[in-house]
């Protein structure tokens, strides 16, 4: 049986040819995300907290919509990651909609109490 | 059942039999451990104050399309329910695993859920590219075939 790391190649060739359209979409909407807030200053008129824990929602939601991708490609299970995608949308819209001065500061305490030994992460959250 | 018992929004689709079902199981559980134990289970959160997926999702108004759409329809394979697509049956020679091409399976949800978050941060944020999102939105409706 050969190893199914070399099998990605002619995977990713075959697929996005079979789905060209969709891929080529998709791309345009992570590049487009990516440079959504490029050359702007970001403004809250409910503070800065909201600012900050909105832009590092949409820097999550790039990483993994690009991770969907790159597995998408290769025909690879993607129902994890569209659900952690869900799962941030939802956390925008969460904070977002109403109360957001209120919401985000719950977010970030949220953020603070969790990120206190947890060792799968590397670095530090940047959201206090 | 006990949250949406005392969820006066909820509370009416706790029936008498449901309610039943609910005692018989807490005998059980109590009969294992203690009734202090119990207790203390009920007070259990799968995830930390409000930051439940579906009640920041009901708080938000989310439409339930999107939920839908790559939560609940998902949860079979999230949750490892999905081994009959990782094998096969090759008659007499028995048994192959699987390694299946889930091709697309959430390619345009994604990107349709990309362009949506980014409309409701833009608003907030106060940048306006909504002629572009409308675009592509557009776009992944066609191509979604929706």
């Amino acid at each position: 049986m050969p190893n199914p790391r070399g099998l990605e190649r002619d995977r990713i060739d075959r697929i996005r040819a079979q789905h060209r359209a969709a891929f080529d979409l998709a791309e345009r909407v992570l590049q487009f995300a990516n440079d959504f807030f490029a050359g702007r200053r970001l403004t809250c008129e409910d503070g800065e907290l909201v600012a900050r824990v909105l832009s590092g929602l949409c820097g999550k939601m790039v990483a993994t919509f690009w991770s969907i991708l790159v597995l998408a490609e290769r025909g690879l299970p993607t129902s994890s990651l569209a659900r952690e995608l869900l799962e941030t949308f939802i956390s925008v819209a969460y904070i977002a909609r109403e109360e957001s001065a209120r919401r985000a500061q719950l977010y970030a305490d949220s953020d603070r109490a969790r990120d206190q030994g947890h060792a799968c992460k590397a670095g530090r959250s940047n959201i206090c | 059942m006990h949250a949406r018992l005392g969820d006066l929004t909820s509370a009416d689709v706790v029936t008498p039999e449901l309610r039943a079902r609910l005692r018989e199981d807490e005998s059980r559980l109590i009969a294992v451990y203690s009734p202090e134990q119990v207790s203390e289970m009920r007070s259990w959160k799968t995830w930390a104050g409000p930051f439940t997926l579906q009640e920041m999702a009901r708080r938000a108004a989310v439409p339930g399309v999107m939920y839908n759409l790559m939560y609940r329809v998902d949860s079979r394979a999230v949750h490892a329910r999905d081994a009959g697509y990782y094998v096969e049956a090759r008659g007499g020679e028995g048994l192959a695993m699987r390694l299946p091409e889930q091709v697309e399976q959430h390619l345009m949800p994604a990107s349709s859920c990309v362009v949506t978050t980014l409309k409701l941060i833009g608003e907030k944020l106060g940048v306006n590219r909504d002629t572009e999102l409308e675009e592509l939105m557009t776009q992944i409706q066609r191509v979604a075939g929706v």
